[in-house]
Parts: structure tokens; sequence; C-alpha cells
């Protein structure tokens, strides 16, 4: 790529106590592309992405947003960024309703603080809409009551929303099932279609690899292997993964 | 239209107590054959009711957003002490002594708050630790007698304990507050944020939502509450004692979990708690009227907390909450 990364993280180090999970990683993320994140349990692909959330805070290194330094402290740093991440626990609250959740953290409110519930409700439907599932009655269904799939698509309402530069989604596509991870792979392509960038963390390469455009493989904490999709294949990143 | 508003009404968590509080008065009213609507016990259960009512509130929210408080009924104690002491002993005015009251409540919350989130030990060791400490102190500023202000004129007589139209006035407080906090619970950003934290304190996180900061203020607003329902019994009784508020976390957390707060947080309703304020005293004061011992509260008041966690659970398992 010829331009200039929105995201460049550069000799990241992170250790848990006696556990390093991060020895020096540099990892770019391009416009427009959709990065594929894998290596197996343990690599330290959740580390790093909680590090670009906000969740958790490098021991040393530094990230550019667009070519300039920014210090990330907090997932709210993260968001004004433009950077949404959707967790592999989804982050849902079960017993709220749906525009609870999907607006959990940034309600929109009057300005004495008091939530626009039917705002919120209306532009849930639409959200849910455009992705392709209806759920009724909304605005009163608790998360609990809703199915896997059901409840991935709230957590992309919410990304959607908050109208995002880069999405992560870390393992977005454990635990569901076939047709479940097709809607999401559908999502990714979606998000990539709306100009966002995507970061697809997965240890399974072949829910990965027909939407990526980009690979980076972590192992014990390092970045041991990176290939546009042209140049390699999924025998050969899963060789690298195995490594 | 009016189905929707039925269901609606349903949904609604309050609507169980509300109803299991009026099976609870209409069956005292026939059992003691219309006594139980004697002026004088609905008088008592309308001003006795809100003193550790109000801070049940204050308890309920807390364990909304996650987290327990042991300590109210030593805060409570400690609270009523200080109050007589400083407006009667030491001659402060009595408006500022209730505002430092309300101070010193907020900072005890805030303690608890503190050590809990700041520290990370569980509230309810935390809780426990300051609950036996301020009663403890409570007893060493005063060597366990009360300080008595029989023969005083009481400030604030009529703002805390008098009567509107017959109504006494503690009733209003409780239930203004209920439903000022349940508007701000279910309708302002903080209520779904301190939802949100009790019901997934991660997911909460990862949103953006300072959940340290949330509980914080649920402890103060708990210390406040309980320094306003110190002043108010105190002013009612005449008295400042490290003897009161015996029991007052314990019945705070059952008219909770009758009123349908979740004993795992994240949902709850306030006005539910009312209502399981209004059950427990109404046991009380019915079992007096029947003439039966005050012993048997504890009886009942066990009995229906296991009757109603039960259904809480079956009603769980069907799937619908609101």
């Amino acid at each position: 790529m010829e331009n200039q990364p929105i995201v460049d993280m550069r000799n990241i180090h992170k250790r848990y106590g006696e556990v390093v999970a991060l020895r020096g990683v540099n990892f770019r993320v391009y416009p427009n592309e959709i990065v594929g994140l894998v290596g197996d349990n343990g690599a330290g692909k959740s580390t790093l992405i909680k590090i670009l959330a906000g969740f958790l805070q490098p021991d040393k290194g530094e990230i550019y947003f667009r070519g300039k330094k920014v210090k990330i402290r907090s997932p709210r740093d993260a968001q004004r960024l433009g950077i949404e991440t959707l967790y592999q626990d989804q982050a849902l609250a079960p017993q709220l309703t749906i525009p609870r959740n999907i607006f959990m953290g940034r309600e929109i409110t009057n300005r004495f603080g008091f939530m626009k519930m039917r705002e919120m409700a209306k532009i849930s439907k639409r959200l849910l809409n455009q992705i392709g599932i209806s759920i009724n009655d909304i605005e009163h269904r608790p998360v609990a009551t809703l199915s896997g799939g059901q409840r991935q698509a709230v957590a992309m309402a919410r990304s959607l929303y908050f109208t995002a530069k880069i999405f992560t989604l870390d393992e977005p596509t454990a635990g569901l099932s076939l047709r479940e991870v097709e809607s999401v792979l559908e999502y990714v392509k979606f998000l990539k279609s709306k100009g966002a960038s995507v970061i697809f963390v997965t240890h399974n390469l072949f829910h990965t690899f027909p939407v990526a455009d980009r690979f980076v493989v972590l192992s014990a904490g390092k970045v041991i292997y990176e290939a546009r999709k042209e140049e390699t294949s999924i025998e050969e990143l899963s060789e690298k993964i195995k490594a | 239209m009016s189905s929707k508003f039925l269901s609606t009404t349903i949904r609604y968590r309050a609507f169980a107590p509300l109803i299991v509080f009026f099976i609870l008065i209409i069956s005292f009213y026939f059992v003691t054959k219309g006594r139980f609507f004697d002026p004088l016990s609905i008088n008592s259960i309308l001003s006795t009711a809100p003193e550790w009512g109000i801070l049940s509130i204050g308890v309920s929210l807390l364990m909304i957003s996650g987290e327990f408080d042991l300590s109210v009924g030593s805060v409570f104690t400690l609270c009523t002490l200080i109050y007589a002491i400083l407006w009667l002993k030491m001659g402060v005015d009595p408006l500022l002594s209730l505002v430092m009251i309300l101070i010193l409540g907020a900072v005890l919350g805030l303690i608890n708050g503190i050590v809990t989130l700041y520290i990370g030990i569980p509230s309810i060791i935390t809780t426990l630790g300051t609950m036996y400490l301020w009663r403890g102190i409570a007893l060493v500023i005063c060597g366990g007698l009360p300080i008595s202000y029989r023969g005083e004129t009481r400030p604030f007589k009529d703002l805390l304990t008098g009567e509107i139209i017959g109504i006494p006035v503690q009733i209003i407080w409780f239930l203004a507050i209920a439903i000022v906090l349940e508007i701000i619970l279910y309708w302002h950003k903080f209520g779904n944020q301190v939802m949100a934290t009790g019901d997934n304190e991660i997911a909460a996180k990862e949103m953006g939502i300072n959940t340290k900061r949330i509980k914080l203020v649920c402890f103060t607003i708990v210390g406040i509450l309980v320094a306003f329902s110190a002043v108010m019994e105190s002013t009612r009784i005449g008295e400042g004692s490290a003897r009161l508020g015996i029991g007052y976390e314990f019945y705070a957390i059952a008219s909770s979990v009758i009123g349908g707060t979740s004993l795992y947080g994240g949902t709850g309703t306030l006005i539910g708690t009312f209502f399981g304020v209004l059950i427990i005293q109404s046991i009380g004061t019915g079992l007096a009227v029947m003439g039966i011992s005050g012993y048997w509260i504890n009886v009942l008041i066990g009995l229906i907390i296991i009757i109603i966690m039960g259904l809480n659970i079956l009603v769980a398992k069907r799937g619908r909450r609101f």
C-alpha cells in the first residue's frame, strides 16, 4: 500500500506479571482494508487489540493515528479517534433492552442527561434492518432473550451507528453456527464497502481468509509473518501459525 | 392502547410487589376484622416505615450497580448521635447541623466506595468492617447512653415529622425520593449506566463507562439518604443514640429483594423497594394488631423473601423481565 496507514502501532510491549504477552510488535492498518490478525491461542492477538481499544496500556511502544502520535488511555479515547471494537463477549448487558445496549455509555439525551428513549428505539430498529435482521418489540426485549446471531447483530448495530474508521472484531465467529458465521463475514465486507478498515482477529483461518486483504501472524508475542492475500495461501498461513 | 398500557404495567418489575402488598393488607383487613385500618396503625406504618425505607432506596440503587452496603445501620446511628451533639451540645445552628450530617453521610458512603473500588475489597466485606467500626465509634462517643432532646424544641419537626392533610410527611418524603431516583434510574443516562455496570461490568467498561465512578456515586447516594433518614428518626423520637438503626442493613436488603431488585445487580426498581418496605412494615403492624408476638415478624419476613426469590427465579426462567 502506497498510502499512509491509519493506525501504526510501533514496538508494542506488554507483560502481565511474569507472562510476556507482546514483545515488540509492529502493526499497521491501511485505509479501507481488512486485516486478518491470526495466531494460536495465547499468541497475543487479544492483548494487541485491547491496547488499540484503550482497554489495556502498553508497557512500551507508540501508537500513531494518521501519522500523529496518540495516547489511548481509555475505551473512550479510542472511540473518539474512530476505533470501534466488537468484543468476543459482544459487550452486551443481558438484562437490558436492545436500545439500552446499543447506546450503552453513549446514550442520546437531552441537555439534562435524560434519555430520548423513542429516538434510541427508532434508530436501533433502523440499524438492525440495515443489517438485515428484524427483531420485534425491540424496546422491551432484554438481550438475554435473543439468539446468538441476533446478539451479534445488536453488537454490530452499535458499531454501525457510531461510524468508525476502524473496526476491530475479536473472534467474532467463535461459537457461532455456520449461517451466523456467513452473516458476520457479510458484515465485515459491508463495513469495508462503507469505507472502513477492519481488523479481524481469529485463530480460524477458514473464516478470515475469504474476506481479508492482508494477514499478520502473531506467535508468542511477536509478528512472525505478514503477507497480502495474493502472496500467500491458507496452507502457508497455517504452517506459520503452527510453527 | 389500553392493552399496551396493561402489558407495560405488568412488565414493570414493581408490579409484583405492589400486588403482594395489596393482597397482604386486604388479608390483614379481613383477619383483623377491619382493625388493621385503624388510623393509628396506618399512621404508624406511614411514619415509621420511611425511616428505614428512604435508606433502602439507596441500598437498592447500589445493589443494582452490583455492590452491597451492610454499614447503613451503623452510619445511621452515628449520624443521629453527631446530629444531637452538634445542635444540642455544641449549639451549632440546626440547619448547618443538618447540612453537616448530610455531608458526613456522603463522606462515610464515599469511604465505603473508595475502600471497595480502589483497594479492591469486596463491598460486603468492606461494609461489614465499617458496620462494626462506625457503631463502635458511636458507642465510644456516648458511652452507650442516648443524647436525649426531650423538652427541647426540635428543629425541622414539621418538615420531617409533621403532617400534610392528615398524612405523615415522612411517607411523602419517602415516595418523592423513590420516584425521583426511579426516574433517574430508568430515564437518565446515569441510571442506564448504573444498570449496565451491575449487569455486565466488563461490557460497560468496554463501552467506555467509568464503572468505578458510577459505583462511587451510588455509595455516596446511600450515605446521603442514610444521613437524611437518621435526622428524620432522631427528630421523631427525640434522641441521638448508638442503639438506633440496628438491623436496618438487612431490612434494606430484604425490602430490595422483595421489591424485585436482583441480588446479582443489573436490574431492579426503586418503586418496588418502596412497596417492599411497606410490606415488611405492614407485617409488623398487622401482627401487632392481631395480638401476635412481634417475634413472629422475622419468621414471616424470612418466608416472604424465600417465596419471592423463588417466584423471581421461576419468572426469569420463563424469560421475560423488564
